[in-house]
C-alpha cells in the first residue's frame, strides 16, 4: 500500500539529481550505523562460531583445520558424550517441567482474570513483577530462601510442623533440577499469564454469547474455542518456553554453579558449554570443542523453533 | 449458590498466586533491614526494627556505589544508541522504496532468533582484536547490537501506522529527510520510545551473562556482577546480600510501579506482534 | 543533509574512537620506554627514565600486603614503579591468557602452578630466569612448579600450601581424645565426638575441589605417601590400583562423619561449623588459618598431617607451591622486570611475605612468625609428599583432577560406586598422561 506514496517522496530529489548526485547517497547513512553494528556484532559472531568449531585450538589461537573433528569428540568420546547426553536430557526435562509447571498454570491464570472479576489490572501487576528482577537475583535469593539449615522454607516447614518435607532442595541429585524449574517457573509466569490475556482477550465476545445460547458447556467452549482461538498465543508462548529452556544458563550459573552439581544433576546445554568454552580454575578449557556445541545446541534450537512454527501453522489453517 | 462459591474460588487462587509471586520479593526486602542474627533465627517476618545500616555496610564495604554508576553508565548509553540508530534504520526502511529494503528487513528480523551466547567465543575474541575486553564500551557495543532488531521492528512496524502526508508536506517546506526524522518524526514516536526503551532498560540493567564475561576488573562491575562477587566473598553475612540484592532489583520495581501499563505493555509486544 | 552524515559519522565513531583510544594510551609511553636504554645504555639506575611495571595476580585479598612489598621495592629501585593488578580467581586464566596472546598490558604474571605454567612457558609466553639471583637456591621441587618443559625455570615460587586437618584443641581436651594419627584412629574419634553431639568433620561437598583437597590428606592412610606417588607417576601402577581405590572407599565410609547434606553445604557454612565450635575438625589448605584468627580470633586451632598408613608410620604434610611469578616475553622492560623478580626471590621479600600473610614462603632460610606456620615448616621438613591431583594430574579436558573430584560427589550421591570413580579418573589420566621414568 504505502509503495506508491514512497515513490513520490524520492521524486524531489531526482528531480536535482545532477547537481547533488553525492548527496544523494547520503541517505544511506540512515541505514549504515544499525546495519555495521550488526553485521559486525550479531550476524559476523555467529558465522564465526559456525567456522571455528572446524579447527583444532591451542588456547586462544587457531590451529589446523579438522573438519567434523571436534564433532566427533563431542558425540564419541568419553567423558563429553556423556556429559552431552545427560545435559540434553535436563534440557527436555527442563522444557516438559515448564510447560507443565509454567504454561499451563499461567494459561488458567489467565482465564481467570480474563472472566468477570474486579482487581485485573493488580493480579497482572503484581504477577508481572518478578519478571523485573535480574534473573541472577533472582537466582541467588531462592538459593537463600532454599539454603537448607537457615534458608527460609526450610524454616517455614519445620515452623508449621512438616519438618519431614524440610530438605536440601538444592543439594539432593533428585530434587535440584525440579526446583530450579519451579523457580524459573516464578520468574516468568506473569508474563506467560500476560501474553495469554492478550490472545484470550482478542477472542471477540460475540462468539461466546452464540455459543452459549446453543446450550455449549463451559469445558467444551473451553476446548472447542477459547484454545484452539488462542492458538497464536499458546504457539508463541511454547516456542519462547522451548528457546528459553535450551538457552538456560543464568538461573543455573548461579544457584549451582558452572559445574552445575551436585555431580551434574543440574548441567544442561549452556553450562556444559560454558564449561569447555572458558574452563574451570583448574583449566581444561577447549574452544573447538565449545564452538561445536554452540553449534550443534544452534541448529538445535533453530531447527526445532522451524519444526514448532510450522506444526502451530497447520493447525491454524485446519481451524 | 455455586456461581458464588465459583467466583469466591477464582479470587483465592488469584490472591494465593499472588501471594507466591510477592512473598519472596517481600522477603528480599524486609530480610535487608534485618541484622544477620535475626535473618537466621527469624526469616519470615517483618524485621523488628527498620535500620539502613546494611545499605550502608554494602556501600562501603563492597563500593557498591561505583557498581551502580556503571549500570546507569551502561544502561544509558546502551539505551540511546539503540534508540537512535535504530529509528534512523526503520525510517530508512520504512519511507524509502529501495529495492533492497525487503531483504534488508528480513535480515534483521533474524536477529530476534539469534542466540547470541552461543556466539560468545567469537565475540570474545573480536573484544580482545579491538582490545576493549574488560571496558564498558564493550558491553554499550554488544547491547547495541544485541537491541537493534527488535527495535528496528517495533519502530518499523510503528511508522507505517504513521500516516505519509505530514513528511511530504515539510519536504514541500523544504526540509531535509533528516529534518524530517528529527522535526515531525522523532515527537510522533514517543510512545514506540517508550516501549523499546524499557524493554532495552530492564534487560541491559539486569544482563548478568556479557559483564560475566567481557569484564574483568572488579571496579568496573555492574550491579549483576557486583551481587556475584558480594556472594563469593560475604556468602556468609545475609544481611549484606540481601541489601545487595534489594538496590539491585529497587530501580526497576520503583519505575515498575510508577509506569506498570508502559512496562506491562514494552515487553510483551515485541511477543504478540 | 550534510549535518546528518556529520552526526551520525561522529556518532559512531565516537563509539569506536573511544575504543582505541585505550589502546593507543596503554601502548605509547612504552614503546617510548623501551627506546630509552638503548639511547643511554651507560647511565646510572638512578637517571634511568622511570618505568612501570604492570602485575598480575589472582589474590585481590593480599592487595594491602602487596602494597606493603611493592612499597619496599620501590625504595630500592627509584625509578621503577609497580603496579599490583588482582583478578578474581575463577577469572583469572582467561585474563592472563588474554593478556599474554595480545601481548599487551603485563610484565609480571602470577602463574598457576605445574601444568598451568608448564603451558604457557611451552605456548612461548614466557621468559626463562634460572640466571636471576636467588633462583636456584630455591629447592628443586619447588621449581618443578614453574618449569617449561625445556626444563628450564619461568617463575619464582610464592608460597607454599599444606592440605591439613584443623582441629579443636579445645574440643578434644574436654572430651578427653587425641589427635588421630592413622585412619582408625580418625574413626575412633569421630565415633566419640559424634555421640557427644558434635560434627566430626566440618566437610562441605557442593564444590567439589574440597573433596579432593580432603582425600589428599586421608589417603595417604590408604596408600602411603611420597613412595606411591613416585610409582603413580612412572607408571608402574595407575589409578584404578587397589591401595587408590582404597582410599576412595575411606573417603565413602567417613560420610556419616560429615554434617547432614553435606554434599548440599557451602564451604563457607563448613567453616561456620568449625570456628564457631560445633564441629571438631575442617579439612582445607593452610591458607584458612587466616579466615578462622580473622572470624574466631581466641579459637584454640591446631593441626594435623596427613593420616599415616600405620600407627607410628610417615605423616607426610601434602605440600604444592601455590603460584609462582614469571616475567612476559613481551613485557618492554624486561631488565626491570628481573629485578622484580630478583626481589622476589630474596629472603628479605620472603619474610616480608610470610610476616604479613601468615603463609609459608618457598624461599629457603625463611622462619615463620607464627607458631602454627612454624609447626607447618617442621612437619614438612620431616617428611612431605605433593597435593597428587593438582601437582601431577591436572592436565586434560576437563582436568583429571576436576573429573576425579567430580566423580567423588558422584559416589556420595550414590551415582557411582568406588571402582567407577577410580575409572573415570584413569580414563581421563589415559588421555595425556605420559608416565615420567
Amino acid at each position: 500500500m504505502p509503495v506508491l506514496e514512497k515513490t513520490t517522496e524520492i521524486q524531489p530529489k531526482t528531480s536535482k539529481r545532477k547537481r547533488t548526485n553525492w548527496k544523494k547517497h547520503l541517505v544511506h547513512l540512515f541505514l549504515l550505523p544499525a546495519l555495521l553494528f550488526y553485521v559486525w556484532f550479531q550476524v559476523y559472531p555467529i558465522f564465526s562460531a559456525f567456522l571455528n568449531s572446524f579447527f583444532e585450538w591451542n588456547g586462544l589461537r587457531r590451529g589446523e583445520f579438522i573438519g567434523l573433528g571436534n564433532f566427533v569428540r563431542l558425540f564419541t568420546e568419553a567423558p563429553f558424550e556423556e556429559t552431552f547426553y545427560r545435559a540434553l536430557g535436563h534440557n527436555v526435562i527442563f522444557f516438559i517441567g515448564t510447560v507443565l509447571a509454567k504454561l499451563i498454570v499461567a494459561f488458567l491464570l489467565a482465564l481467570l482474570i480474563n472472566s468477570k472479576i474486579r482487581g485485573k489490572e493488580f493480579f497482572k501487576t503484581v504477577l508481572f513483577l518478578p519478571k523485573l528482577l535480574s534473573v541472577i537475583v533472582v537466582g541467588f535469593l531462592f538459593s537463600l530462601i532454599l539454603n537448607p539449615t537457615y534458608g527460609a522454607l526450610n524454616t517455614f516447614l519445620r515452623f508449621i510442623g512438616l519438618e519431614e518435607l524440610a530438605r536440601p532442595w538444592l543439594g539432593d541429585p533428585n530434587t535440584a533440577l525440579y526446583t530450579i524449574i519451579l523457580v524459573n517457573g516464578w520468574y516468568g509466569l506473569g508474563f506467560a499469564v500476560l501474553i495469554f490475556l492478550a490472545g484470550l482477550q482478542a477472542i471477540p465476545s460475540e462468539i461466546y454469547d452464540a455459543a452459549k445460547m446453543d446450550g455449549a458447556s463451559g469445558f467444551t467452549m473451553l476446548m472447542k474455542m477459547t484454545i484452539p482461538l488462542a492458538m497464536p498465543s499458546i504457539m508463541v508462548m511454547t516456542i519462547l518456553t522451548f528457546i528459553g529452556a535450551f538457552e538456560t544458563f543464568e538461573l543455573i550459573f548461579a544457584m549451582q554453579g558452572s559445574q552445575a552439581g551436585p555431580y551434574f544433576s543440574t548441567d544442561v546445554l549452556a553450562t556444559f558449554f560454558y564449561r569447555l568454552a572458558f574452563g574451570s580454575v583448574d583449566g581444561g578449557e577447549s574452544i573447538g570443542l565449545g564452538s561445536a556445541l554452540a553449534v550443534v545446541l544452534f541448529l538445535m534450537i533453530s531447527s526445532a523453533t522451524a519444526i514448532l512454527l510450522f506444526f502451530f501453522k497447520r493447525k491454524e489453517y485446519e481451524q | 449458590m455455586t456461581a458464588r462459591f465459583g467466583q469466591y474460588a477464582k479470587y483465592l487462587i488469584l490472591l494465593l498466586f499472588s501471594f507466591l509471586m510477592l512473598y519472596p520479593v517481600f522477603l528480599m526486602i524486609s530480610s535487608s533491614f534485618k541484622s544477620n542474627l535475626e535473618i537466621l533465627t527469624s526469616p519470615l517476618g517483618l524485621p523488628h526494627s527498620f535500620s539502613f545500616e546494611n545499605y550502608v555496610l554494602v556501600w562501603e564495604k563492597v563500593s557498591f556505589g561505583s557498581y551502580v554508576w556503571n549500570s546507569v553508565y551502561v544502561s544509558a548509553l546502551s539505551v540511546f544508541f539503540i534508540l537512535f540508530i535504530s529509528s534512523l534504520a526503520a525510517f530508512y526502511l520504512s519511507r524509502f522504496s529501495f529495492r533492497w529494503n525487503p531483504f534488508v528487513l528480513f535480515f534483521f528480523m533474524i536477529g530476534l532468533m539469534l542466540p547470541m551466547k552461543l556466539a560468545i567465543l567469537p565475540l570474545y575474541m573480536i573484544m580482545l582484536q579491538l582490545n576493549l575486553l574488560d571496558t564498558l564500551t564493550s558491553l554499550v557495543i554488544l547491547y547495541v547490537a544485541g537491541g537493534i532488531p527488535f527495535a528496528v521492528f517495533v519502530f518499523y512496524g510503528f511508522f507505517r501506522t504513521l500516516p505519509t502526508e505530514l513528511d511530504q508536506s515539510a519536504r514541500l517546506d523544504g526540509c531535509n529527510s533528516f529534518q524530517v526524522y528529527y522535526k515531525i518524526i522523532l515527537p510522533l514516536m514517543k510512545p514506540a520510545l517508550a516501549t523499546v526503551g524499557i524493554v532495552h532498560l530492564i534487560g541491559v540493567w539486569n544482563d548478568f551473562f556479557y559483564p560475566l564475561i567481557f569484564l574483568k576488573s572488579e571496579e568496573l562491575s555492574t550491579i549483576p556482577l557486583g551481587v556475584l562477587t558480594l556472594f563469593g566473598e560475604y556468602d556468609t553475612e545475609w544481611n549484606l546480600l540481601f541489601a545487595s540484592l534489594t538496590i539491585s532489583s529497587l530501580p526497576m520495581i520503583v519505575a515498575f510501579l510508577f509506569a506498570s501499563k508502559q512496562f506491562i505493555e514494552g515487553l510483551t509486544s515485541g511477543a504478540i506482534k | 543533509m550534510r549535518r546528518v552524515g556529520i552526526w551520525l559519522f561522529s556518532a559512531v565513531l565516537m563509539l569506536i574512537l573511544s575504543a582505541c583510544s585505550s589502546n593507543t594510551s596503554t601502548s605509547a609511553p612504552g614503546e617510548q620506554n623501551a627506546a630509552q636504554p638503548q639511547q643511554q645504555p651507560a647511565a646510572e639506575e638512578a637517571k634511568k627514565e622511570p618505568v612501570e611495571l604492570v602485575m598480575y595476580s589472582w589474590r585481590p585479598e593480599d592487595k594491602d600486603a602487596y602494597g606493603k612489598f611493592i612499597t619496599e621495592f620501590e625504595k630500592q629501585h627509584e625509578h621503577i614503579k609497580v603496579k599490583f593488578r588482582s583478578f578474581k580467581s575463577t577469572e583469572y586464566n582467561t585474563i592472563l591468557t588474554n593478556s599474554l596472546t595480545s601481548g599487551t598490558g603485563v610484565d609480571i604474571v602470577q602463574l598457576r602452578p605445574y601444568s598451568g605454567a608448564t603451558s604457557i612457558a611451552d605456548a612461548g609466553y614466557l621468559l626463562p630466569i634460572d640466571d636471576a639471583k636467588g633462583v636456584k637456591d630455591i629447592p628443586q621441587s619447588y621449581l618443578d612448579a614453574a618449569r617449561g618443559s625445556d626444563n628450564k625455570v619461568y617463575g619464582v615460587p610464592l608460597s607454599i600450601n599444606s592440605a591439613v586437618i584443623f582441629y579443636n584443641k579445645q574440643l578434644f581436651e574436654e572430651n578427653n581424645l587425641q589427635p588421630p594419627t592413622t585412619w582408625e584412629e580418625l574413626l575412633q574419634v569421630s565415633q566419640a565426638l559424634q555421640q557427644k553431639g558434635i560434627v566430626p568433620i566440618a566437610q562441605a561437598g557442593k564444590a567439589a575441589y574440597l573433596l579432593s583437597i580432603a582425600h589428599s590428606v586421608l589417603g595417604p592412610s590408604a596408600y602411603g605417601g611420597e613412595e606411591y606417588v613416585q610409582k603413580l607417576i612412572s607408571g608402574e601402577i595407575n589409578l584404578t590400583d587397589a591401595a587408590f581405590k582404597e582410599s576412595i572407599k575411606r573417603m565413602k565410609d567417613l560420610e556419616p562423619y560429615f554434617p547432614p547434606d553435606f554434599i548440599a553445604i557451602d564451604d563457607k557454612d563448613a567453616q561456620a561449623l568449625f570456628y564457631t565450635g560445633k564441629a571438631a575438625m575442617y579439612i582445607n589448605g593452610s591458607y584458612r588459618l587466616e579466615t578462622f584468627e580473622k572470624q574466631n580470633p581466641g579459637m584454640p586451632i591446631d593441626i594435623l598431617p596427613a593420616l599415616a598408613k600405620e600407627k607410628g608410620g610417615e605423616t607426610p604434610m601434602i605440600n604444592w607451591v601455590d603460584g609462582s611469578y614469571g616475567i612476559a616475553k613481551a613485557t618492554k622492560h624486561p631488565e626491570e622486570a628481573k629485578l622484580f623478580i630478583e626481589f622476589l626471590a630474596s629472603k628479605e621479600f620472603g619474610q616480608l611475605f610470610s610476616d604479613e600473610l601468615n603463609r609459608l614462603s618457598a624461599i629457603p632460610g625463611v622462619t615463620p612468625k607464627h607458631p602454627l606456620v612454624q609447626k607447618m615448616t617442621q612437619l614438612s621438613e620431616k617428611s612431605m609428599t605433593s597435593y597428587m591431583m593438582l601437582v601431577h594430574f591436572g592436565e586434560g579436558t576437563p582436568t583429571t583432577k576436576t573429573t576425579f573430584e567430580d566423580s567423588l560427589q558422584g559416589l556420595y550421591i550414590n551415582k557411582l560406586t568406588v571402582d567407577q570413580v577410580a575409572e573415570a579418573a584413569q580414563a581421563s589420566a589415559d588421555k595425556w598422561f605420559k608416565p615420567k621414568k
